[in-house]
């Protein structure tokens, strides 16, 4: 698989160059800057990109900005976004063009290898990784009275990881049920929510975030 | 609250102002080009509701803090001259060399205004020579008993009939009189309960109060040329101010004479001569009406504005307090920054340093324990992360290092349990510095929300207008929010004020609660495409 790569910080550069050579992907470009990484994903076209959000020359959100644009001209474009802090905002804006292929996650997260290789295969295959922060901070906002409360702790958790862009197979996996059971509790969560329901993993995502996003704008 | 682009309507702690339909003295203190340095109207704003001001902005008009009331002059220099004011000025320029009779009508119509006016000056100044009497009183019991509390009322008192002096001056003499007095010392308590007077320290609050009034009363210049001016004002009313009234008022009773004279059996000279003597009177009575109102207006603002040297040391006061305050509030966040780093990720990083050292020797003799001590260390390592986010984030949050204030504001909103509007719309970025410290403020207010005021509806409001970033965060919750019940807010406060920024807070029992800034500044950098893109 053909990857492209933005980060500034070379120690960081090369350990993701080296963790990701490792699982099998390609590394076709390297690049440490907003400009050279617009230029790179539109250049090499990748089946991934995985880009640090802050980036030379202005150091501020110049990945971010490149990524997005990429995506506008090339939709779906799968990018993983690697931050050292994540925000809804960013989130949000990553997640607007309902496309998928993208992923915001903690630079942290590099740490669990498997995990992170999981979520850049996720995303690669058109599919949503979001970090666990985003998702409990769109959980902690939920008003009073709403149809959330009526989900059991188990039926929350699924969502939770739902909501991260994880399959049936990896809930499965992660809680140790069977996915039959995950499959129960999955649709007994779109029950209680009125969400339509979707076997397509990437639009469920999507319903669930915009679901819990509507909370927040209500 | 109306979307009006002037200070004092903008400004919450201006109510009263408010409540003013129009003021003709904010104009003509425009019209004549009477501006403070930019920074210092801004503070002063906040004069004029009283107790509150004097704590909220100790840079504010000091007069608020005695209970003095503020001319509506000084309210008019703050608001920032529009140079489209000028053209109402009453009078001014109408006369062209050639005299008309329109000119000669306008001349009159000045006359006639001019005229009362003096009159009441005139009888104002002796009228005010009561408070020149409470003044030595006040000074007798000061030195002779020892009542300095005395001298204080006495020139609280002089203060309030001095401002309405400046404020009619002001109106009528077309000559802005500005309230010049110092800004009220504000009473600090350390963390041992001394109170620091802004000259001393002492430990019971009374004191410290007495102390600051004193030094404040005392010190200021502007007390002693107030006193000055009540002394001199009766005579220069009656002569300069009255004078004209005297005049017109002899050449009708000389007119009266010579009538009296014609109707009996007089002799026709003396009242041909009489009513001379009258229309001379007459005339220059109505001619001397208008120039001699001015002059003693000019004459009057010569004592009661603040000289140069006045508005300089207060200047010079207000910079050396914020500056004191900015280096306080920098050393206090190093501390923090330094503590949470000793006791946050360094102590952590010491005790996974340990947990390898345990964990080493154990790969080989116990690898099942060994897995689950790398899982601690995962875990602990985390932890660190996590910590140092906040960190940095308490430091200066990243959305505004990369997006500017609207974008974290709008990223703020999202992490708090609030359903929150956020209306910001700035031409670009300003700052770091400016910002973090607006950034900051809207945190702490929205924070405040969250805890206190029992409702989940707030409005952000950030605007940038004339060189001032104006801000607001009005919640409708349950209010009674005091600027004094906490630190946050306070400390906030201080940090804007290094900025020559204030922060007002309104808030009533059971009303809604609006705090406010506004903070003179520049703009670094016009909006960049690429923000105006995600706007």
């Amino acid at each position: 698989m053909r990857v492209v790569l933005a980060e500034d910080l070379v120690l960081l550069r090369d350990g993701l160059t080296l963790l990701l050579r490792s699982y099998g992907f390609e590394i076709v470009a390297a690049v440490e800057s907003g400009p050279e990484l617009l230029k790179a994903l539109l250049e090499h076209r990748p089946d991934v990109a995985v880009v640090d959000v802050r980036l030379p020359p202005s150091f501020t959100d110049e990945g971010l900005q490149a990524a997005l644009a990429a995506r506008r001209r090339l939709p779906g474009l799968p990018v993983l976004v690697l931050s050292q802090h994540v925000e809804q905002l960013y989130a949000s804006e990553l997640l607007a063009d309902g496309a998928g292929g993208v992923g915001y996650l903690l630079k942290d997260r590099v740490g669990d290898a498997e995990e992170f290789i999981d979520a850049v295969r996720r995303v690669a295959a058109g599919g949503t990784a979001m970090d666990a922060q985003v998702i409990s901070k769109l959980f902690a906002r939920q008003r009073a009275g709403d149809p959330m409360e009526t989900l059991t702790d188990r039926e929350r958790e699924v969502l939770e990881m739902m909501a991260a862009g994880r399959s049936n197979a990896a809930i499965a996996q992660k809680l140790y049920a069977s996915e039959g059971t995950i499959g129960k509790h999955i649709s007994n969560i779109f029950t209680k929510l009125n969400l339509p329901a979707s076997t397509d993993d990437n639009r469920r995502v999507l319903a669930v975030l915009a679901y819990l996003e509507r909370g927040r704008a209500a | 609250m109306g979307p009006t682009p002037s200070m004092s309507e903008e400004g919450p702690l201006s109510r009263s102002s408010r409540d003013e339909p129009e003021d003709p003295v904010a104009e003509q203190g425009n019209a004549l080009g009477e501006r403070r340095p930019p920074a210092i109207p801004v503070t002063r704003e906040y004069g004029p509701e009283g107790e509150l001001a004097g704590r909220v902005e100790p840079g504010a008009i000091q007069a608020a803090g005695a209970g003095d009331t503020v001319p509506a002059g000084v309210r008019g220099e703050a608001g920032g001259a529009t140079p489209g004011v000028m053209a109402s000025t009453p009078g001014k320029g109408a006369e062209a060399p050639g005299l008309t009779i329109a000119g000669t009508g306008a001349a009159l119509r000045r006359a006639g205004r001019a005229l009362p006016r003096g009159a009441a000056l005139g009888l104002a100044g002796v009228a005010r020579l009561p408070l020149l009497v409470l003044a030595v009183a006040g000074l007798v019991l000061w030195f002779g008993l020892g009542l300095f509390p005395a001298f204080a009322g006495a020139v609280a008192v002089i203060r309030r009939a001095v401002n309405v002096a400046r404020a009619t001056v002001s109106r009528w003499c077309g000559v802005a009189v500005p309230v010049p007095y110092l800004p009220r010392p504000r009473l600090e308590q350390t963390e041992r309960g001394w109170f620091w007077s802004g000259y001393d320290y002492h430990k019971r609050h009374w004191v410290a109060r007495l102390s600051s009034r004193l030094r404040w009363l005392t010190g200021d210049p502007a007390t002693w040329r107030d006193l000055a001016w009540l002394a001199l004002d009766p005579a220069l009313a009656l002569a300069v101010a009255l004078l004209p009234t005297a005049l017109v008022a002899g050449g009708l009773s000389a007119w009266a004479y010579a009538g009296l004279r014609l109707a009996g059996e007089g002799s026709g000279l003396t009242a041909g001569l009489a009513v001379v003597i009258g229309v001379a009177a007459v005339v220059c009575g109505v001619s001397l009406a208008a120039p001699l109102l001015a002059a003693y207006g000019r004459l009057t603002a010569v004592l009661l504005r603040p000289v140069r040297r006045d508005s300089l040391a207060e200047r010079v006061h207000q910079l050396t307090r914020t500056r004191a305050d900015a280096l306080a509030i920098q050393a206090a966040e190093l501390r923090r920054i330094e503590r949470d780093l000793h006791d946050g990720a360094q102590a952590r990083i010491v005790a996974m340093r340990m947990t390898l050292a345990v964990l080493q020797p154990m790969i080989q003799r116990d690898p099942a324990a060994a897995e689950e001590l790398a899982a601690e260390l995962r875990e602990s390592c985390a932890r660190v992360l996590q910590e140092l986010r906040d960190l940095v984030h308490g430091i200066h949050p990243p959305v505004l290092a990369e997006r500017g204030l609207r974008d974290a504001l709008r990223s703020l909103v999202l992490d708090l349990p609030l359903d929150a509007t956020v209306d910001v719309d700035l031409p670009g970025r300003f700052e770091p510095a400016v910002e973090a410290a607006v950034y900051f403020t809207v945190s702490e207010a929205l924070t405040n929300v969250v805890k206190h005021a029992g409702t989940r509806a707030v409005a952000v409001h950030l605007r940038y207008d004339d060189g001032v970033l104006r801000g607001s965060v009005v919640d409708e919750g349950q209010g009674g929010a005091n600027l004094d019940a906490g630190t946050g807010l306070l400390g906030i406060q201080r940090r804007l004020a290094a900025f020559d920024g204030s922060l007002a807070v309104v808030s009533r029992p059971g009303g809604p609660t609006r705090v406010s800034l506004e903070l003179p500044c520049v703009l670094s950098s016009p909006r960049t495409s690429s923000s105006s893109e995600m706007a």
